[in-house]
């Protein structure tokens, strides 16, 4: 596990975020902190994919939000839409817990990556389908579409800006970085 | 009742629950991680003895809270619980941990630089092993961490071979149930210069306990710690792990105290324990929500 220690700014770094829309921001938000590059010896951040708390908590926001529209508009289609999504959401709790427990029985080291990949492909074919319905829920869909499209995008523009995106990580932990 | 019907395995403190975890922390893709400690935490909120436990603590730790507030209070206490073992288990499995913050830092390095031994004094908050392996890998101090074992022998099990995958040269992890010979390492270990981390918030069985206030309610301490920094002659730090968002940490490090060696011993020890559950009461008061403790902490809420 790699960590930076006494550098806050070290929080914004786009190895600590996994979506490349969120590596983007944190790339620009990093480039903007430099002007208040600080030692700060109260910190110690970890240099893990996974590590941003707010990329996490919107990512699963977003996800849930999307997966209740869902569930209210195909399972729930004759309730009244706000009734709808409100039973709709205990049941996008438990549908949630499907896929990765389906993956993790068939397949036992199926892993998180795979996983991640079993999970997201389910929602984006749940929402190609449900774009080309006339329900209320197409525009719950499209936006979702839309999001995956521009996470695309922002792929590619982080991998142009891969070298870049070195430098300022290594400028910003120069030799504060080391192995736990 | 629940306790016949149910196979001791499926018990809270049962073995399935912490393989369940573990296969969660090895599959759930993180970025849906919340949802899934969301749907959990509900379902343990039906664990009524630990319910009631956290929510009579609450009637003390805030007082005039309503019962409904406190409900909802617990579901936040079960929430950060579930968040800080997943941390736990992540770490051990993965060697992935949590971002961390320091408050009171003088206080740390305090403790990392003075020459001889030294105790910690800790409650059942945040992340105890997570902020002890911390402590083992940034500091070039030994440490053992003293701890009361799970009580079911399935779990204890299956914990100790967890633990023994995550050894580290550094860090002892000793229990608290064989009381009479651990104290005596303990000693022994304080006078090599190392440092000794206990939990100093809850008694349990076969442990000598010293009467104390806790949120104006009368209580118990273990009274292993004081004794030992009085017969070895070393302070004790009060140092408390708080969970302070998603994998992140803060490890707040109040000032040393002394258990002064006084003609009168339970005068000094009285002194002690006050010194103590001052600090206590300041930091579960401040994070009340992640204060792990399942049962009434004083027999007056029992």
């Amino acid at each position: 596990m790699k960590i930076v220690r006494g550098r806050a700014n070290a929080r914004w770094l786009p190895s600590r975020h996994n979506f490349a829309l969120f590596r983007l921001a944190a790339y620009w938000k990093l480039r903007r902190s430099l002007a208040t590059l600080r030692d700060d010896n109260s910190v110690i951040l970890v240099i893990d994919r996974y590590q941003s708390a707010f990329e996490n908590h919107s990512v699963a926001a977003w996800y849930f939000a999307t997966l209740t529209c869902f569930i209210a508009a195909t399972l729930f289609a004759s309730l009244p839409i706000p009734l709808a999504l409100a039973v709709a959401i205990p049941v996008a709790m438990v549908v949630t817990e499907l896929p990765f427990h389906t993956v993790g029985l068939m397949f036992r080291r199926a892993g998180i990556r795979a996983q991640s990949f079993v999970q997201m492909s389910f929602l984006i074919g749940a929402a190609t389908w449900l774009a080309t319905t006339s329900s209320w829920v197409r525009f719950v869909a499209w936006q979702f579409l839309g999001i995956v499209v521009l996470n695309a995008l922002a792929a590619v523009i982080v991998f142009l800006l891969r070298h870049s995106i070195a430098r300022l990580e290594s400028a910003v932990v120069g030799g504060a970085v080391s192995e736990l | 009742m629940i306790r016949a019907v149910i196979p001791r395995r499926f018990l809270v403190q049962g073995v399935v629950w912490r393989q369940l975890l573990r296969w969660a922390v090895l599959n759930v893709p993180l970025w849906i991680e919340p949802i899934v400690m969301a749907s959990w935490t509900l379902v343990f909120l039906l664990w009524g003895p630990g319910r009631r436990g956290v929510m009579r603590n609450l009637t003390a730790i805030l007082p005039g809270s309503s019962a409904l507030a406190n409900f909802c209070r617990t579901y936040r206490v079960f929430w950060n619980f579930a968040w800080t073992i997943a941390d736990n288990v992540r770490f051990k499995e993965l060697r992935v941990g949590p971002d961390w913050e320091f408050a009171g830092i003088e206080n740390f390095e305090d403790l990392q630089s003075r020459p001889g031994g030294a105790i910690i004094l800790t409650a059942h908050m945040g992340s105890y092993d997570l902020g002890a392996h911390l402590f083992a890998e940034i500091s070039k101090r030994k440490m053992v961490m003293v701890r009361a074992p799970e009580t079911d022998p399935q779990t204890r099990r299956y914990e100790e071979e967890l633990a023994d995958r995550t050894v580290h040269e550094g860090l002892t992890i000793d229990f608290s149930t064989r009381a009479s010979e651990l104290a005596l390492d303990l000693l022994d270990a304080l006078q090599r210069g190392e440092i000794i981390a206990i939990q100093g918030d809850r008694v349990t069985e076969g442990i000598s306990a010293l009467p104390a206030t806790l949120f104006g309610k009368a209580t118990q301490i273990p009274a292993g710690p004081f004794a030992l920094a009085m017969t070895a002659r070393v302070p004790i730090y009060p140092l408390f792990i708080v969970r302070a968002g998603r994998r992140r940490y803060r490890l707040v490090v109040s000032k040393p105290f002394d258990v002064v060696r006084t003609r009168d011993r339970n005068e000094a020890f009285a002194r002690a324990t006050e010194a103590w559950t001052r600090e206590l009461e300041s930091v579960v008061r401040s994070a009340w929500y992640q204060w792990f403790a399942f049962e009434p902490y004083s027999a007056e809420l029992a």
